[in-house]
């Protein structure tokens, strides 16, 4: 008895591990890939697995990325969406730029999402979203934004 | 002798010298253990406090090295000079007695104020007293008596008034003598304290002490201890993104609105509270717990425990959309579920489908329909063909007809026919709703059919008839009936059955037979067995008449009583259920045995545990199983203290005595013939795939309204459309208003209204808010011209145009603004411009924080935005 205890205590360890080490792993490819989107069904099986297990931070700021910020940045991220993001001038942002994503700090990226865009002396087209969002939520935004740069 | 002796002597000595050894090495060992093995809180709350002790330390560096870039210090230093200063001119000796002077004066009047206060007190009790004593015995010299001290307290009054004016000059020289002083000192006491206060933090948190910390729940008897090792979970800033040191995520939501105080963490993360000795005992994985842990989404299942309505529910969303799943298949048919009582049949009726389908679809329907459709949410039921059969011959043989099936050779279609169908189809928008060849079917809440072999499947007088008035047929269906003329329907029947085909359909073909006697009783026997009447309305069939010929071989149909009330086990408390009651059968072994891994089990293979089990297999898929199994797992009968309870708008309603909302007069025919709320929410009542109309009469004008309903045009670009459903305009009155099986209710002057008419009553009667204004507050100081160009400018300079669009410019993500004044009523546009969210949650439209002076100019400008009809 003991030992069936054991050897479950350790798959459970084990399985615990694998989530930790996909779940951190795997966060960075995780969307640019995504971006690809010519998954199969045994992938997209993978791919909700995969987001399932992702952090929470992560997966919160999604959901709302995919609600609010999707429409202009596109599902990408490439600043390509489709609700008319493709011709706005100047284009949105692209966050799967790695070099341009790079120069932008955390706090900076915070800062344009809840003051908008014309905070940082850019264009107005990106609105401030302070008034709507929680701080917190916008931090989750900022976390999964930098994931499209896989930095 | 003595040599023995001695040698007996060191022996003992070496056995004494082992053991004392073994105590003292345990002795150490069990101190130790006492101490830091079973306290493994201890080491965590001291690695917090360290993470917590840098992080501070870090904030005050930075804040130490900003304040000094930022010429903090010398502007610290600068202002001491200045206060020095000052405080050297006052000590002169001038300025110092006439401020001792002063003071003392003020003091003096001070102290006459607080004695008038008292007297003014004192008064004003004895009138409330003498005002008691008057309304008590009616006498008339309490109410001299009132008269005389209300003029006292005026005397009163007036005198403490005059005291405070003789003292605020005063006070006036005081702050001129002393003015520069105080404000210096403040402003060094917030330097000084900004930068203190970090000091302090740090102090605070090295002298904080290491205990067991919890949050006791007396009432429930509960103590949860998981503080001791999350020591950082209450905080609102990340000391550590590492376990146990992270904050709780999203905690303004499930914090916020859940004070760990009262609510403690096992309430919703279950786990086991008190214990602190090792992680995976906290934690609930050990044996004979059944309660483990819930990290991540798993843990929105707790909502349930308390909150009736999910839907909306911030923090709640995933269990949100995983309870659609129980609406989507039904789990409610077949089990006692809380919440989902009265919800209605998830399958169409059955009482007449010998009418509709051809037999030898029912065969292959009834056998696998995942096989048939992979969209299909009737589950299977491993019917073998004779049981297939005879399931389907009690269903035929109810309807009044036998085995039937469609003639393919008799069928070919008129092009023009369906030329007109293939039009009318697109105009009538079927594909919102029905999904053909995976096209289509935008609008899933409502699951109608998958249309892409429906010609092989009903025959063309059925269709007919069902489009001509779905409610005959099938009351309650969602399926609107739309109002085209029987060569509309004709030529759209023609489309429908003759693009729409199965191939594999003619292979099944049956020759058309006679019913035996024996089968419909066998058919009757599995319906009873299974419970088909769960899903699909076959009750009360003692009423339908059987066929002569079948009467004599003893044929009944299924009566009330003959059906069950739930087949299935109840499932109130599935997710509390003690494990010993689960019946593992033959997969003891072989999977865990626990409650979760129970009921995703049951949901993969329901009738795998052990021969006989009943339950039919959904064919879901391992997203929906792990979705279901946390709805499921939600169901509880945990003892949750009732002031934990958020119940439902529906329960608050029942509590209150208020019956819940319900449409009235000829709209409700309407909404009952229309179905309007398949996809627009009113009130409440409906789903959210259209805008809510719940405001709509005060959010919309008269005249769009009418334009709308009877030509919908396109309001969002890329968005959903709305189906044109052919309700009459104010011309054609008498085709209107009713469905046809109530006709013995409707009054004759009812007939004389359009359902037009109807609609734009009821939204500009019922569905209004006093929250919208009907016009706008009046600005006078701009002339209205001056206003509109305002209100041009704020929209150019917001970048209104990334998301809407006017003319040909603009972005598709809100709606085109273009004709935004003949539309919208300006109180609507200046209210939802003060708060965008106030009306719809989750708006995109983003709070902009305008002021009313803006909101009044952008709406001015909007309502300038106007085509002129062609």
């Amino acid at each position: 008895m003991q030992n069936k205890i054991t050897i479950r205590k350790t798959a459970l360890l084990a399985a615990l591990s694998v989530l930790v080490i996909t779940g951190c792993g795997k966060k960075p490819g995780n969307s640019s890939k995504a971006g690809n989107s010519k998954a199969t069904a045994a992938d997209s099986a993978a791919v909700a697995a995969r987001e399932e297990n992702l952090p929470f931070d992560l997966k919160e700021g999604k959901r709302l990325y995919n609600h609010y910020c999707y429409e202009c940045h596109g599902d990408a991220g490439d600043g390509s969406g489709q609700y008319y993001g493709f011709s706005l001038t100047p284009q949105p942002a692209n966050f799967t730029d790695k070099a341009f994503m790079k120069t932008l700090s955390d706090e900076t990226i915070f800062k344009v999402i809840s003051e908008g865009s014309a905070s940082i002396g850019r264009s107005n087209m990106c609105p401030p979203w302070g008034k709507s969002f929680d701080k917190e939520e916008i931090d989750c935004l900022v976390s999964y934004v930098k994931t499209f740069s896989g930095n | 002798m003595a040599s023995e002796n001695q040698n007996s002597s060191k022996y003992r000595a070496y056995i004494f010298a082992g053991l004392s050894i073994i105590l003292l090495v345990l002795s150490a060992w069990v101190i130790w253990d006492d101490e830091f093995g079973l306290r493994p809180w201890k080491h965590y709350q001291q690695e917090y406090k360290s993470l917590k002790h840098d992080k501070l330390e870090k904030d005050y560096q930075a804040a130490m090295l900003e304040f000094r870039r930022s010429g903090g210090a010398r502007r610290l230093s600068m202002l001491e000079a200045q206060l020095a200063k000052a405080e050297e001119a006052f000590k002169q000796k001038g300025v110092h007695d006439r401020y001792v002077q002063l003071n003392a004066q003020l003091d003096d009047l001070h102290a006459k104020i607080a004695v008038n206060q008292k007297e003014l007190q004192m008064t004003r009790g004895q009138y409330l007293e003498t005002e008691y004593y008057f309304t008590k015995t009616q006498k008339p010299e309490y109410k001299v008596k009132m008269d005389a001290l209300q003029h006292q307290i005026d005397a009163i009054d007036k005198n403490g008034k005059a005291l405070v004016a003789k003292s605020e000059p005063l006070q006036l020289e005081i702050s001129k003598l002393t003015g520069g002083m105080a404000e210096v000192r403040a402003e060094i006491e917030a330097i000084k304290k900004s930068l203190e206060d970090k000091k302090e933090m740090i102090a605070n948190n090295d002298k904080a002490p290491i205990e067991i910390k919890q949050y006791m729940i007396k009432d429930t008897d509960k103590a949860d201890r998981c503080v001791s090792c999350h020591a950082g979970i209450e905080s609102k800033v990340q000391v550590s993104k590492k376990e146990p040191y992270a904050k709780h995520p999203l905690g303004f939501v499930y914090l916020g609105n859940h004070d760990p105080g009262k609510f403690g963490c096992t309430f919703c993360h279950r786990g086991q509270g008190r214990a602190t000795t090792t992680i995976e005992k906290a934690h609930g994985n050990v044996k004979h717990w059944e309660e483990p842990m819930l990290r991540g989404d798993m843990t929105q299942t707790s909502c349930l425990n308390c909150h009736g309505d999910i839907k909306g529910l911030r923090g709640a969303e995933k269990i949100a959309g995983n309870t659609e799943l129980i609406r989507k298949y039904g789990c409610y048919s077949c089990h006692k579920i809380p919440g989902y009582e009265g919800m209605g049949d998830v399958g169409p009726e059955l009482t007449n489908v010998g009418t509709k389908v051809n037999y030898s679809w029912a065969l292959r329907w009834l056998m696998d329909p995942k096989k048939y459709f992979s969209t299909a949410r009737m589950p299977k039921f491993f019917f073998t063909k004779d049981q297939a059969e005879a399931v389907a011959d009690y269903l035929f043989s109810m309807s009044g007809t036998t085995r039937h099936d469609v003639d393919y050779a008799a069928s070919t279609p008129n092009a023009d026919l369906v030329e007109k169908g293939k039009a009318l189809w697109s105009q009538a928008r079927c594909n919102l709703c029905h999904m053909t060849n995976g096209k289509g079917g935008n609008n899933v809440k409502v699951y109608a059919p998958d249309l892409s072999k429906v010609g092989s499947k009903v025959n063309k007088t059925w269709m007919f008839n069902w489009i001509k008035d779905p409610n005959k047929y099938f009351p309650g269906t969602k399926m609107p009936r739309f109002r085209f003329t029987d060569e509309e329907i004709n030529s759209l029947v023609e489309y429908i059955t003759s693009e729409y085909q199965d191939d594999e359909g003619e292979m099944n073909y049956t020759t058309p037979s006679e019913i035996k006697a024996a089968s419909i009783k066998k058919g009757k026997d599995i319906i009873q067995q299974y419970g088909c009447y769960g899903c699909h309305k076959i009750q009360g069939m003692e009423m339908v008449q059987v066929a002569p010929s079948l009467k004599s071989q003893g044929v009944t149909f299924l009566r009330s009583d003959e059906m069950r009330e739930k087949i299935g086990t109840e499932l109130s408390s599935i997710g509390s259920k003690p494990v010993d009651l689960l019946d593992f059968g033959k997969l003891k072994n072989s999977i865990s045995n626990d409650r979760l891994s129970y009921i995703k089990q049951k949901l993969r293979d329901p009738r795998g545990f052990r021969l006989g089990l009943r339950m039919p297999n959904f064919g879901l898929s391992e997203k929906e199983v792990n979705e279901l199994a946390a709805v499921l797992y939600g169901f509880t009968d945990s003892n949750v203290p009732v002031r934990f309870m958020v119940p439902s708008r529906q329960e608050l309603d029942k509590m209150a005595g208020v019956p819940s909302y319900k449409f009235t007069g000829d709209f409700a025919k309407v909404i009952a013939d229309v179905k309007c709320t398949n996809c627009h929410s009113i009130k409440g009542i409906g789903a959210d795939y259209a805008p809510d109309l719940t405001y709509a009469g005060s959010k919309l004008q008269e005249s769009w309204i009418r334009g709308f309903l009877a030509n919908p045009d396109v309001i969002r670009p890329l968005l959903q459309q709305m189906p044109k459903l052919g309700l009459t305009g104010g011309v054609k009155p008498a085709k209107i208003t009713m469905p046809k099986f109530n006709l013995g209710v409707q009054k004759v002057e009812d007939t004389n209204r359009s359902d037009v008419d109807v609609v734009v009553n009821y939204l500009q009667q019922e569905l209004v808010t006093p929250d919208i204004p009907k016009n706008l507050p009046v600005v006078t100081d701009v002339t209205t011209p001056d206003q509109i160009s305002l209100g041009k400018k704020l929209y150019d300079q917001k970048g209104c145009v990334a998301c809407h669009q006017i003319g040909s410019d603009g972005g598709a993500v809100g709606p085109n603004l273009s004709n935004v004044g003949n539309r919208l009523m300006p109180g609507f546009i200046f209210k939802h411009l003060e708060n965008s969210r106030k009306f719809k949650p989750d708006i995109v439209e983003p709070n902009y924080g305008f002021t009313e002076r803006e909101r009044i100019f952008l709406t001015n400008y909007l309502m300038t935005l106007k085509l002129t009809a062609k």
